[in-house]
């Protein structure tokens, strides 16, 4: 018997979850989700006590690592993406932070004038139910995801913590006690999607309070092989489950795997760019130039410094961040600084790292296959800090950090540098040794026809298709100066409505 | 990860020599190091202990000396797991040694350290600081036994 859905929805993560409960909340609606990882049943303690969420990251198979090179030196480091329900929500920090408006103006910049800031808040809240500013015009109280900053400014905190905050303060740091505001900067309180100490993932905040619909069908442990394309519909969708292969039809298709696995999906359909199917052997139905070009990420890079003291410190999720920019002429905050928990070895001394997030990308990376193997792994090209313009704005910042802890009211906490050494070039450094930030974004670009590099409209439908759109990380056409998590929430969220305004 | 250095040791190079190839030299010259086991003249295996944060672990390693061409130049393979992860940790360091004059030695290391698994996640972030320092302490402790008083050691 051949089955047919009103809707597929091809990944069940940040954004898929969520169109998912949104679509099937209209009962003559039927929804299939299809989702490459597990759904496990009750969640392991490791995905859903937030404590646990280091070794979630360290010790669960929900982690799927794409091995990525420095350009500098050919060493690598991992671009990671959770291969479970959930997707990134469940394996992620649980940092539940909003694009700025900055970032939302630059979209609409690139031709998407529907993704304004002011369209789109009333859709930020509605995803969330704030639990520190349920009254607040920018804030909702009865969406489906807790947001709760378990730490808030005026608070206690440990000697470090008030020091640090003391400190940055001092230099002419703002306080921003809500980092969800259109512009954040400064000391701000971090907020988490975490409720009594337990990770509300989209498949707890969203997906849970859907099972049961009988017009939703949940497949888990299908990775989707290909989408048959005939003209410009999808026919059927192909996907593996139980050893075994299968395809299922639906009158409209949402792609939504993510930024490494989208575009994999759509090469593997012929959809993408002629000449790289052509090397892989993949028939063209659809030319589009710019399936995994586009790439953007965030690199993080760690400064080290001697630890004097020692303190007992509880805890591995930050409390709080710093949000600056590198020079004072930037339009936004470009920079996370965040101090990090000592790594402590005996015979050796203490290290104190501090982490420096930037949170832009000026020139761009690739996601590619090396096989049309559907279950070969994409790779990925991050070309991270090889623009100078990016080398030099992190170069600031680390000068901006050791202005920070090199004071006297910081030095119980932070001695002198330890990395980078007294022989290393700080721009060399940071190029040999950054790592991801995980907010991967940009390889199905949303943008007009005219854009070369477009790969879906601003309704998110991919060009050239009639019942084809994109919902994820992918779709973002530059990358948010934020954790990209509940960006990725609202994009599903507005791929709900765009669906249902379709018909 | 790919570090590299050159010293030089106030002690000629057949002395610098024969403590490399001293498995309990060498163990001793290594910080946090507990648990040494000698194999054979080659071989040890030793565990490190550490922690990040709240979380804390141990490195259990075996060190073999797989290539020497006295007195000039040694390689030593170090391959283990960490305790939490389960993770392979592979390393190998290349050494040659340049006499200059009798009693001065130049020692240039190249080690490349290869994290497999879930512990390369904290990659850089955590393992680059510590493998310096560790490579720090060790070159200073090795000074320090072969400037010392105490032949050999």
């Amino acid at each position: 018997m051949q089955e047919r859905y009103d809707v597929i929805i091809i990944g069940g993560g940040s954004a898929g979850c969520a169109a998912a409960m949104r679509l099937s909340a209209d009962p003559r609606r039927r929804v299939l989700l299809l989702e490459a990882g597990p759904d496990p049943q009750p969640l392991p303690e490791l995905v859903a006590d937030a404590s646990l969420q280091t070794r979630l990251l360290l010790e669960s198979p929900y982690v799927e690592m794409y091995p990525t090179q420095r350009q500098i030196d050919g060493s690598v480091f991992y671009s990671l993406a959770g291969r479970i329900m959930g997707g990134g929500s469940s394996v992620n920090v649980m940092s539940v932070l909003r694009p700025m408006k900055h970032d939302l103006d630059t979209w609409v910049a690139h031709g998407n004038p529907d993704w304004s800031y002011d369209k789109l808040l009333p859709v930020m809240k509605r995803i969330e139910s704030d639990q520190d500013y349920p009254d607040s015009p920018l804030h909702g109280s009865e969406g489906p995801l807790y947001v709760k900053r378990p730490f808030t400014l005026d608070m206690p905190t440990s000697e470090l913590g008030r020091a640090f905050i003391d400190r940055a303060v001092s230099m002419g740091l703002p306080l921003c006690p809500d980092l969800n505001v259109p512009e954040p900067l400064g000391v701000c309180a971090s907020p988490y999607n975490i409720k009594n100490g337990r990770r509300q993932s989209t498949t707890v905040a969203y997906l849970d309070r859907a099972r049961g619909r009988p017009n939703l069908q949940v497949i888990a442990e299908a990775p989707v092989l290909s989408l048959d394309v005939t003209g410009h519909r999808v026919e059927r969708v192909r996907y593996e489950h139980d050893g075994q292969a299968h395809t299922v039809a639906g009158d409209k298709v949402l792609l939504s795997a993510g930024v490494y696995h989208t575009p994999q999906i759509l090469m593997l359909s012929g959809i993408g760019p002629a000449r790289e199917l052509e090397r892989l052997g993949i028939k063209v139905v659809q030319a589009l130039e710019g399936v995994g070009q586009n790439y953007q990420d965030h690199a993080v890079v760690y400064m080290t410094f001697e630890g004097p003291t020692h303190f007992q410190e509880d805890w591995v999720v930050p409390r709080f961040r710093l949000i600056v920019k590198s020079d004072p002429s930037r339009p936004c905050g470009n920079f996370h600084i965040i101090p990090r928990p000592a790594t402590e070895v005996q015979g050796l001394t203490r290290m104190m790292p501090i982490s420096l997030h930037l949170l832009e990308q000026t020139n761009r990376g690739c996601v590619y296959l090396e096989s049309a193997d559907p279950r070969a792994l994409p790779a990925v090209e991050a070309n991270m800090l090889e623009h100078p313009a990016d080398v030099e704005a992190m170069t600031a910042a680390m000068r901006f950090v050791c202005d920070l802890v090199q004071h006297e009211s910081m030095q119980r906490y932070y001695g002198p540098l330890l990395q980078p050494g007294p022989k290393d070039d700080w721009g060399r450094f940071a190029r040999a040794t950054h790592d991801s930030y995980h907010h991967g974004v940009g390889t199905c670009m949303m943008g007009p026809a005219d854009n070369p590099l477009a790969v879906v409209d601003q309704r998110l439908r991919v060009h050239g298709m009639d019942n084809l759109w994109v919902a994820d990380a992918s779709i973002m056409p530059t990358v948010t100066h934020a954790n990209t998590n509940l960006t990725c929430i609202m994009i599903g969220e507005v791929a709900s409505d765009l669906l249902e305004a379709a018909g | 990860m790919n570090f590299e250095d050159r010293i030089t040791v106030k002690a000629p190079a057949d002395r610098v020599w024969a403590f490399l190839l001293d498995p309990n030299c060498i163990a001793a010259c290594m910080p946090g190091v507990q648990n040494v086991t000698q194999i054979d003249d080659r071989t040890f295996d030793a565990a490190i202990a550490a922690s990040v944060g709240p979380i804390s672990g141990k490195f259990s390693f075996r060190a073999h000396i797989v290539e020497s061409n006295p007195p000039t130049e040694m390689a030593a393979e170090i391959e283990g797991v960490d305790s939490v992860t389960k993770s392979p940790l592979r390393a190998h360091v290349a050494m040659t040694l340049q006499p200059l004059g009798a009693a001065e030695t130049a020692l240039a290391y190249r080690a490349t350290v290869q994290v497999k698994g879930r512990l390369a996640i904290l990659g850089e972030m955590v393992l680059r600081a510590t493998a310096t320092l560790m490579l720090e302490e060790a070159t200073r402790r090795l000074r320090a036994q072969l400037e010392g008083t105490d032949p050999g050691k």
